[in-house]
């Protein structure tokens, strides 16, 4: 065998090792949703753990059987979907006028937005809890149910990094396409919607799917404000779950795995449009 | 008519209006709700605005312990995961920096753990550390006691609580530098490496030469995005630790949480939210001069 | 707890009385009704976690039922409820169930070694001969007690082992004076944890356990837990199991209590009507009955133990005595919630050796500056 040859089994090694140590807790936690819960506390010892033997699908039948998982799942989705759409219609407009308009202030309140991306959300958490608390009086309209999903999404439509993301992609546009609408007797609305929105599809689609992730995953803004277990999220509802008596870690697993499938498919449908959207702002920067 | 000047002001300010109030509405305003609640006694259930204290919850905060090991931890925290995780994200990125399919698994692999919720993942290697007993163990001691090694206390250890949740942390977020890291090593054109190749640098010539200086300013970028969520930590220690053993774990955001729902204090939540956002500010000023810099020199 | 609701509207229906069901927040999020509170918008009768009584009095979110309730309604309440309702002097909230903790056993194993327990509250154990008994099952066990040291949060470890401090005459807080520093780690409080931590020190418990159940399993001889884990023991293959009431550190046997209770807010518009409500919810047939029916609690008025025979057997039986002779409710006190984190850190702390007296003398501190704070 040739050294080079040996060296790159050496390497093949070192990359599946690497990568175990990546995978393995994942493989361990989809296992032991399928497993008996004597099973898990038995097998904690050996490589077997991660082997779901004997199999069975009692976990997943558990979790909505002891939660009100379709509820929590049905939030979850209302809320993703609002902060996309809502997404979508505030931030594109916004995006497209800091791109191709000319207005009084533009650079001005594009670097005070901007200025916003590095501030997460924890930093203020409580006077932003302070703040929607006063609009309470919704809940009367909406319901308490309605008024939590509106406090879980309405704040997160207008983003500035959106904004941010899609600007760069309108500004890539060719003038050349604006100038012929307008020929066309569009306006601006029209300019937008039917010329430059469709136009900048791979950003949109990255947008859409940062904020499924983003607040798919968010916990401490559902702890904050979500009401009663009837409006609760996805993320809170296993926070809540993991702690909830008679304690069995196989409910528990299959609730976790439950709550990741949707996220780990968008992920894969959408990763490609992610780098490819996100690389060259990168550079620009 | 609409392409007259007065016509695109107009359109343009209904562009963008929406966004502009909701983001005004929903992170500046809060940002000054801050700013004043801080100074001010205000009780979690009270309708009103209590009164005026000046800097009395400053000077609370001055003198509370907790606090004081709530700063301590998070910044041990962000100590030892900047440098580790920006520096393990190197090293993958330019590992699997390649079209083989071995390293675009590796790359798939090392990017799993990112794609997941920090929930599901706090809740599983919460389990994954639990300590060994005569009635059961975690995965990793069940592990270290069949081959023979000492188990370990692990999230029930102050001394080791807060490495353990280090070691959670990088390895569920490294994948993501990892990827932003990637795509500025492909930025860097391959004759720069040739020309380095040509003038006989080795490879480790050609990493301090070529490589880093090319990544200097997504370097930057990442250091930005790890410092922020290091500060911001919090779902670990709440759901893993709840702060403990011994405050051993509790995190600057955690004990803003707890000001504000256990002490029932909003005026001192804030305060540490309005610190808070200074050291964010501070580094995010930090970082746009620091970039400059990598980029004069890539 | 709809069916109730469903019950009362139909039977009031002549009258337009409708109750709407709003918000049931549970013990991690209660804390959120602030969200209502801050915009005078609480629901007209809310139902609140037991410890929260205090913090929701002291901050003027509920109003007093006192006048509602009089001496013969009174009477007809475990004394557990009405003493979790009260801040100071006033009633605030009635309860429709309580909990009961108590210790289990496995008869296996206690009889292997020629151990009989206690059925009785005045025949509970010392601490020495609770100890002696697990120093005898030991070897027959995995583990001889199990304390659920692995339970999440602050308020499983306060319920569980207050009564310790109770039964030895110390007290959490002196809720009149505001006083902690003192109290939390007077040389009572300090001597009833020093026993309690000699358990881990024996290796008679311990103080990280990953099993949740570990009792079910038939591993642990002794279980330190509530009436909720009643329905899995019996479920739990091969397992003959006993209860004994709470081995007593001092001279008298304390245990603890509490559960969800029902009060009147601040903001209710219509304070009779409301009471009309929280009765309806807290009697014996329309409120208690299909409650209890639903979630197993003890029934919180002697009279509704006649719907359920199952509380003259064990382990019922003495459920229902141990709360009538020595349950007691956890502090009413504005900073409760800060009382029971530092309370339950300590002991995590102490059941992994930190020393009594220096840790419990720390939380007290920690309690002592927020109660000041809170006070000016």
């Amino acid at each position: 065998m040739s050294g080079r040859r040996v060296k790159r089994i050496a390497t093949g090694i070192a990359a599946i090792a690497v990568a175990l140590v990546f995978i393995a807790p994942v493989l361990w936690m989809v296992a032991a949703s399928l497993k008996p819960e004597a099973a898990i506390h038995k097998e904690v010892d050996s490589l077997k753990s991660f082997v779901p033997a004997p199999l069975t699908l009692k976990n997943y039948e558990d979790v909505p059987r002891r939660t009100n998982f379709g509820t929590v799942l049905l939030n979850t989705i209302i809320v993703v979907v609002l902060v996309a759409v809502g997404g979508i219609l505030v931030n594109g407009p916004a995006a497209f006028a800091f791109a191709r308009m000319k207005f009084p202030g533009r650079d001005l309140v594009f670097m005070i937005l901007v200025a916003s991306i590095v501030l997460p959300l924890e930093v203020i958490v409580i006077p932003l809890f302070m703040t929607v608390r006063t609009m309470y009086g919704a809940v009367d309209v909406l319901g308490e149910r309605g008024w939590t999903l509106a406090a879980l999404s309405v704040p997160f439509m207008a983003k500035a990094f959106n904004i941010f993301l899609l600007r760069q992609h309108f500004m890539s546009l060719p003038r050349s396409l604006q100038e012929a609408a307008f020929l066309d007797g569009l306006g601006w609305w029209g300019v937008y919607w039917r010329v430059a929105l469709p136009n900048v599809k791979v950003a949109l689609v990255t947008v859409v799917l940062l904020d499924f992730v983003i607040h798919w995953n968010d916990f401490l803004w559902p702890l904050v404000i979500c009401l009663s277990d009837n409006s609760r999220t996805i993320q809170l509802g296993l926070g809540n779950f993991f702690t909830q008596p008679p304690i069995a870690w196989g409910d528990i697993m299959a609730y976790a795995v439950l709550a990741t499938i949707p996220v780990m498919v968008a992920f894969l449908l959408g990763q490609r449009w992610i780098v490819q959207s996100v690389a060259p702002t990168g550079e620009r920067e | 008519m609409l392409k007259t000047r007065t016509g695109e002001w107009i359109a343009a300010v209904l562009f963008v209006l929406p966004a502009c109030a909701l983001i005004g509405a929903f992170v500046f305003w809060p940002a000054l709700v801050m700013a004043r609640t801080s100074l001010h006694r205000q009780a979690l259930t009270s309708p009103q605005v209590g009164p005026y204290i000046g800097g009395d919850n400053y000077t609370a905060l001055a003198d509370d312990p907790e606090f004081q090991r709530a700063a301590g931890n998070t910044a041990f925290f962000s100590v030892l995961v900047i440098p580790f995780q920006t520096a393990l994200a190197l090293l993958l990125a330019m590992w699997v920096n390649g079209p083989r399919w071995s390293r675009r698994a590796l790359r798939a692999a090392v990017f799993l753990p990112t794609t997941m919720s920090l929930t599901v993942l706090a809740v599983l290697w919460k389990l994954l550390y639990e300590p060994a007993s005569a009635t059961g163990a975690g995965l990793f001691n069940g592990l270290l006691a069949s081959t023979g090694l000492p188990t370990q206390p692990f999230l029930t250890s102050p001394h080791q609580a807060m490495l353990c949740i280090v070691v959670m942390s990088i390895w569920q977020g490294v994948g993501f530098q990892m990827m932003i890291l990637l795509s500025g090593l492909q930025t860097i054109p391959p004759q720069r490496y040739e020309a380095a190749a040509l003038d006989g640098a080795g490879r480790l010539r050609g990493f301090w030469h070529v490589t880093l200086p090319g990544v200097a300013p997504t370097m930057v970028v990442v250091v930005l995005i790890t410092t922020i969520f290091a500060l911001k930590l919090f779902v670990q220690p709440y759901l893993m630790t709840n702060g403990g053993p011994s405050e051993s774990t509790i995190s600057v955001v955690q004990y803003i949480y707890r000001a504000a729902f256990f002490q029932r204090d909003l005026g001192l939540a804030c305060a540490v939210g309005l610190l808070f956002f200074i050291v964010v500010t501070a580094v995010a000023i930090a970082q746009r001069v620091l970039l400059r810099r990598a980029e004069t020199m890539s | 707890m709809q069916s109730i609701v469903r019950a009362f509207n139909e039977a009031h229906a002549s009258e337009k009385k409708r109750i709407v069901v709003n918000f049931f927040p549970d013990r991690q999020y209660a804390d959120k009704v602030s969200i209502a509170a801050a915009s005078s918008r609480l629901p007209d009768v809310v139902d609140i976690d037991g410890p929260y009584v205090g913090p929701w009095a002291a901050e003027g979110l509920l109003v007093p039922i006192d006048a509602y309730v009089d001496e013969k309604m009174r009477a007809d309440f475990l004394k557990t409820i009405i003493e979790q309702g009260t801040y100071r002097e006033h009633l605030y909230a009635l309860g429709a169930f309580d909990s009961a903790l108590a210790v289990y056993y496995n008869r296996k194993m206690t009889d292997a070694v020629g151990l009989s327990p206690p059925e009785h509250v005045d025949d509970a154990w010392t601490w020495e001969q609770f100890v002696d008994a697990l120093e005898r099952v030991k070897p027959h066990a995995a583990v001889a007690a199990s304390l659920h040291m692995d339970e999440p949060g602050a308020e499983w470890l306060t319920y569980a082992f207050s009564p310790l401090i109770w039964s030895n005459g110390g007290r959490l807080i002196d809720v009149r004076d505001h006083r902690v520093a003192g109290v939390l780690d007077s040389p009572a409080s300090v001597d009833a944890i020093r026993k309690w931590q000699s358990l881990f020190k024996r290796g008679l418990a311990e103080a990280t356990t990953t099993n949740p159940n570990p009792f079910a399993a038939g591993l642990a001889a002794f279980d330190w837990t509530g009436h909720w884990m009643v329905p899995s023991f019996e479920a739990a293959k091969g397992l003959d199991f006993g209860v004994m009431p709470l081995p007593r550190v001092g001279a008298k046997c304390v245990t603890a209590s509490g559960s969800w209770c029902w009060g009147i807010s601040r903001d209710c518009k219509d304070k009779a009507l409301a009471w009309e409500v929280l009765a309806w919810f807290v009697s014996p047939e329309h409120g208690i009955r299909p409650m209890v029916e639903a979630n197993g609690a003890v029934p919180g008025r002697p009279s509704a133990f006649k719907y359920f025979p199952k509380f003259k057997k064990m382990p019922y039986r003495l459920f229902r005595e141990q709360l009538e002779k020595a349950g007691r409710a956890r502090p009413r006190t504005a900073v409760y919630l800060s009382l029971t984190h530092a309370f339950a850190d300590a002991l995590r702390d102490i059941s992994v050796g930190a020393d009594v007296k220096k840790r419990l003398t720390q939380a007290a501190n920690e309690v002592q500056r927020i109660l000041d704070r809170s006070r000016h």
